[in-house]
């Protein structure tokens, strides 16, 4: 697009004469734009900046020391080991999330009538923040009273320590993780499958494939671009979930679900290890930008044009 | 009050699109003028220079000769038409009409009774209440209509305001448009692409291409009497047959020969271009209406006739069209003479050889294959300069 | 075979919201003594015992303020920013509006730790202010990116008309555009108060005393401050934050859906 010279850029500031002052653009962004800047730009380049500090606050001095923090980071036990189970905790939460939103949206999409109304009942998790729905799933997997427990002792089998165990707690975490993140899942995968046309299927259905085969063959991968986000969705939350884990098990049993994000708020906020929190933080987001390129990359591979 | 003046104004795009050159001309009081031209040649751009949607590059508009390019909108008193009709969605028929009347502050009683009495105008007393949503597209045209009248402005704009309505319809709101006007007596500028609505609406009709007003004049003479191989392209249907023609001085009497066939050239037709006669010896345009051309009966002297193949013939119940392939150069008014053709956009093509098309009476229709002996009107043809396209007066 | 995937989708929605429902109108006694899923001595003992305390009704209220305070302020700049970037033409404008939406994509958690010290430095930690602040600019690049999209999808020629109908740049803003723009307006608003008054990372960071937090980290802390669990309690509290919220979402479907520019173009 030609910008032209000022002057005629200012005259087609809209077409309307005498609405033509190329600032009023400017200072009717300029208060949003400097909120945003404040809040959400300057702390990224902020802590990218104080990661390259020692500052401890029992100090006086704050010298630079490159990406000592980094190093620090990087040779501490904990930090492997927390990384491990955000691994651990994101590949569940990513598995789970898109088996049950996929499942839902091929179900939700077949409904005709009464369809507005489970539709609304699936989005409501959304509105539940993160500490609520941790503190349901607390109740809910409690070990004595919990459903979860009464039904299988009905059933004759034991009841299981879900709380009180590493490798359970992991469990309900990702299933606490997943129930709030679900909604808008199942929305992106919902909206894919409501473009495809319905020729297509119904073509399908003529050259003899049954409804899953049809939904496995021809639908799945028209959709790709959906279930792409929907990961993209999913991981990101979980990446990034603090909330969720925090009131629903604290980090333990022990620090069995202790994840990086953990890590982070106890470096910073309990140990007053700014430099390293700060080293973490940008971690993050790096493993963050990371994952979201490498789930585009894995569309462009096996996705359908 | 109402007075348009187009004093050389130039509109130009950001992108360098120059939709709009060096234009002049005047709408007088109480007119009704209409501007036609092909797709993009810069109509709409010259009606919205006149509302102040557009800013105006170069040049001046003056209304009552008063110089508007650098008023808004607002303080020109024009009323626009749009081709969407842009009616506010969230307002009722007579809150969309009461509009501008809301905004100029007309206190509410003189505001209702203005509407009220647009609305009976119009007849439509009963829509009122409505949502545009609840309308027919003939009922939100005359809604937008009635927004343009209810504040008695200077000057109507209106942009194709029929061309989203079906055949019929538009017709009959032409007729009411056409009615409309002639009983308020307001100022219009109404812009469309469709000739038989611009011959049957204005008083006078401006007829553009790219951007450059070809002629200005009553319908009857534009159609009449062309001052461009455009304009005689462009206005009639099926249009004016345009070819190479070069004229001959044959005995004291002027011959038009085009490629193989040649049409003496009557003293009626000479008086009307009497250019012609400086141009004997040379290459000209000849243009041709279907309508003029009749199939001779045998009085006629051999070198008033002109004998061709049919190629074929569509019948069209009242009359007939056929259609006749000749060796003669076809020249076409839209590419040849246009700004276009000038920067070459055109250059390099082949001539295509001009099919004669001859409208005739249905009695005596020839068939396929058949050669007939067809004769022109006298006082009826029409001649251009080969280079610039303009009429040999 | 269809009823099967939508049954597991109803229980997997509803169980949580279901079982915190049972247990929070039990005593806590009865809780583990009454494990069923309709209490058998139903009460609204918990439900007392949330709203009269001090805590609580602090936190509501300053969710409450924190909550409508960004929504406000978010609206008041983010509107005529979205305007801005749909409608005018000024030089950098694509630049301007990708920067004020990539932000989105930075993590709360990490902003938690700079944001801290930020308040720390303007001597602003633990004030409702700040958060109104923070929250702003955390609820703008949604807003910006909704808003935009809807603007443009207003006709041109409704404000062309305005404008030769005699309206001013002004009145056409308040007489055509806001009457159009009240659906996106509210849906923009209802998504953007859902942020506000769940968010939990940055009151964590931000607040330390009850003056100032908001009513998940006082959810939060409650687990903690009621010694040996009080599960009726807690959920009583969890359902009540919740409800305000589900209230809303009934109401404001018919907006999102009812097509009112239907009748503006042809
Ligand atoms: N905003 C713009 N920027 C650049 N070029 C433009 C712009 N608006 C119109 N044009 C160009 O100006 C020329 C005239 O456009 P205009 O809309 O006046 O045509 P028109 O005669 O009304 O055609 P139509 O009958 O199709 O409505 C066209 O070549 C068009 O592409
Ligand atoms: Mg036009």
């Amino acid at each position: 697009m030609a910008e032209g010279d000022p002057s005629t850029d200012a005259a087609s500031a809209t077409r309307i004469v005498g609405w033509q002052h190329p600032w009023i653009g400017y200072l009717s962004s300029a208060p949003a734009m400097i909120i945003v800047a404040v809040v959400l730009a300057f702390p990224v380049v902020f802590a990218a900046w104080q990661s390259l500090f020692d500052l401890s606050p029992l100090q006086d001095e704050t010298p630079f020391i490159g990406f000592g923090n980094y190093i620090d980071v990087f040779s501490e036990q904990t930090f492997w080991s927390s990384l491990g189970r955000t691994a651990i905790f994101v590949f569940g939460v990513i598995v789970l999330g898109l088996t049950l939103s996929i499942i839902f949206a091929f179900a939700l999409n077949r409904v005709v009538s009464g369809l507005r109304f489970i539709r609304g009942l699936a989005i409501l998790p959304y509105i539940v923040s993160s500490v609520a729905a941790a503190l349901m799933f607390r109740t809910m997997f409690n070990n004595e009273f919990g459903f979860p427990n009464q039904i299988l002792e009905m059933l004759g089998f034991g009841a299981i320590p879900w709380l009180s165990d590493g490798t359970y707690a992991m469990i309900v975490v990702i299933f606490a993780q997943v129930w709030t993140d679900l909604p808008l899942a199942l929305l992106f995968i919902l909206g894919g499958l409501q473009t495809i046309d319905k020729q297509l299927t119904e073509a399908a259905l003529v050259d003899g494939a049954t409804g899953l085969r049809s939904a496995i063959y021809i639908s799945l991968p028209l959709i790709a671009p959906q279930i792409t986000l929907a990961t993209v969705w999913l991981s990101f939350k979980a990446v990034t979930s603090l909330g969720t884990v925090l009131a629903l098990t604290g980090g333990g049993p022990g620090d069995s679900t202790q994840l990086l994000t953990l890590e982070m708020v106890r470096l910073g906020f309990d140990e007053y290890e700014t430099g390293t929190a700060m080293a973490l933080v940008i971690i993050i987001f790096v493993l963050n930008a990371a994952l979201t390129v490498s789930y585009l990359g894995l569309q462009r591979k096996f996705g359908t044009k | 009050m109402g007075e348009v003046n187009f004093n050389n104004v130039v509109k130009r795009f950001d992108d360098g699109t120059v939709a709009v050159s060096d234009l002049n001309f005047s709408i007088e009081e109480g007119e009704f003028l209409v501007l036609v031209g092909p797709s993009g040649c810069g109509k709409s751009t010259s009606l919205r220079m006149v509302a102040g949607l557009e800013a105006i590059t170069g040049g001046e508009i003056t209304i009552d000769g008063e110089v508007v390019n650098g008023l808004t909108p607002r303080e020109r008193d024009i009323a626009m038409v749009f081709q969407t009709y842009a009616l506010y969605p969230h307002m009722t028929v007579e809150q969309n009409m009461g509009f501008p009347l809301r905004m100029a502050r007309v206190d509410p009683e003189e505001k209702k009774r203005r509407v009220r009495s647009a609305t009976n105008i119009l007849g439509m007393e009963n829509l009122l209440g409505r949502y545009p949503r609840e309308l027919s597209g003939g009922q939100r045209q005359r809604v937008a209509m009635g927004r343009a009248i209810v504040r008695s402005p200077r000057v109507f704009l209106m942009d194709e305001p029929l061309s989203n309505l079906d055949a019929k319809l538009r017709v009959q709101m032409r007729g009411e448009i056409a009615r409309l006007q002639r009983e308020l007596g307001t100022t219009t500028l109404y812009v469309t692409h469709d000739q038989v609505e611009a011959m049957t609406l204005g008083d006078r009709v401006a007829v553009m291409h790219d951007g450059v007003l070809q002629q200005l004049a009553p319908p009857a003479r534009l159609y009449q009497a062309p001052e461009t191989v455009f304009v005689a392209g462009f206005i009639g249907s099926p249009p004016m047959n345009l070819c190479r023609a070069t004229i001959m001085d044959e005995g004291g009497a002027l011959v038009a020969k085009f490629g193989s066939f040649a049409l003496p050239i009557d003293p009626g037709s000479i008086e009307k271009y009497p250019n012609v006669r400086e141009h004997v010896g040379r290459d000209v345009v000849l243009g041709t209406r279907p309508e003029c051309f009749f199939i001779a009966s045998g009085d006629l002297p051999e070198n008033k006739l002109v004998k061709a193949k049919v190629d074929f013939v569509e019948m069209l119940g009242a009359e007939a069209l056929i259609y006749l392939p000749t060796d003669a150069e076809q020249i076409d008014g839209s590419t040849r003479f246009g700004v276009k053709a000038k920067t070459g956009a055109n250059g390099g093509t082949e001539p295509e050889q001009l099919t004669l098309v001859a409208r005739i009476a249905p009695k005596t229709v020839p068939s396929h294959g058949e050669m007939v002996n067809i004769a022109y009107e006298e006082d009826s043809l029409h001649f251009f300069d080969i280079d610039t396209g303009r009429a040999l007066r | 075979m269809l009823w099967l995937p939508l049954a597991a989708l109803v229980l997997w929605t509803m169980g949580p919201f279901l079982i915190s429902l049972s247990v929070s109108f039990k005593q806590p006694a009865m809780v583990f003594a009454d494990p069923g899923l309709i209490p058998d001595e139903p009460t609204l003992d918990a439900y007392i015992r949330v709203l009269e305390r001090p805590g609580f009704q602090k936190a509501l209220w300053n969710s409450i303020v924190i909550g409508f305070g960004s929504l406000f302020i978010t609206l008041l700049v983010g509107v005529p920013a979205a305007y801005a970037f749909a409608r005018f033409r000024f030089r950098g404008r694509h630049l301007l509006l990708l920067f004020s939406l990539l932000p989105m994509l930075a993590p709360k958690v990490g902003l938690m730790f700079p944001l801290f010290l930020l308040s720390v430095e303007l001597g602003a930690f633990d004030s409702r202010l700040f958060l109104i602040f923070v929250f702003t600019g955390m609820l703008l690049p949604l807003a910006v990116w909704l808003l935009v999209g809807f603007f443009q999808a207003i006709p041109r020629e409704l404000e062309e008309a305005a404008a030769v109908d005699g309206a001013t740049q002004f009145a056409t803003i308040r007489t055509v555009i806001m009457p159009l723009a009240i659906p996106a307006l509210i849906t923009v608003a209802v998504l953007a108060f859902r942020e506000a008054w769940n968010e939990f990372e940055l009151v964590l960071a931000l607040t330390q005393t009850a003056d100032s937090r908001t009513l998940p980290y006082e959810l939060f802390l409650m687990q903690d401050a009621t010694g040996i669990a009080d599960f009726p309690i807690q959920n009583a509290f969890a359902l009540l934050t919740i409800v305000p919220l589900v209230l809303v979402y009934l109401r404001i479907e018919r907006y999102v859906a009812e097509g009112l520019l239907s009748g503006a173009v042809k």
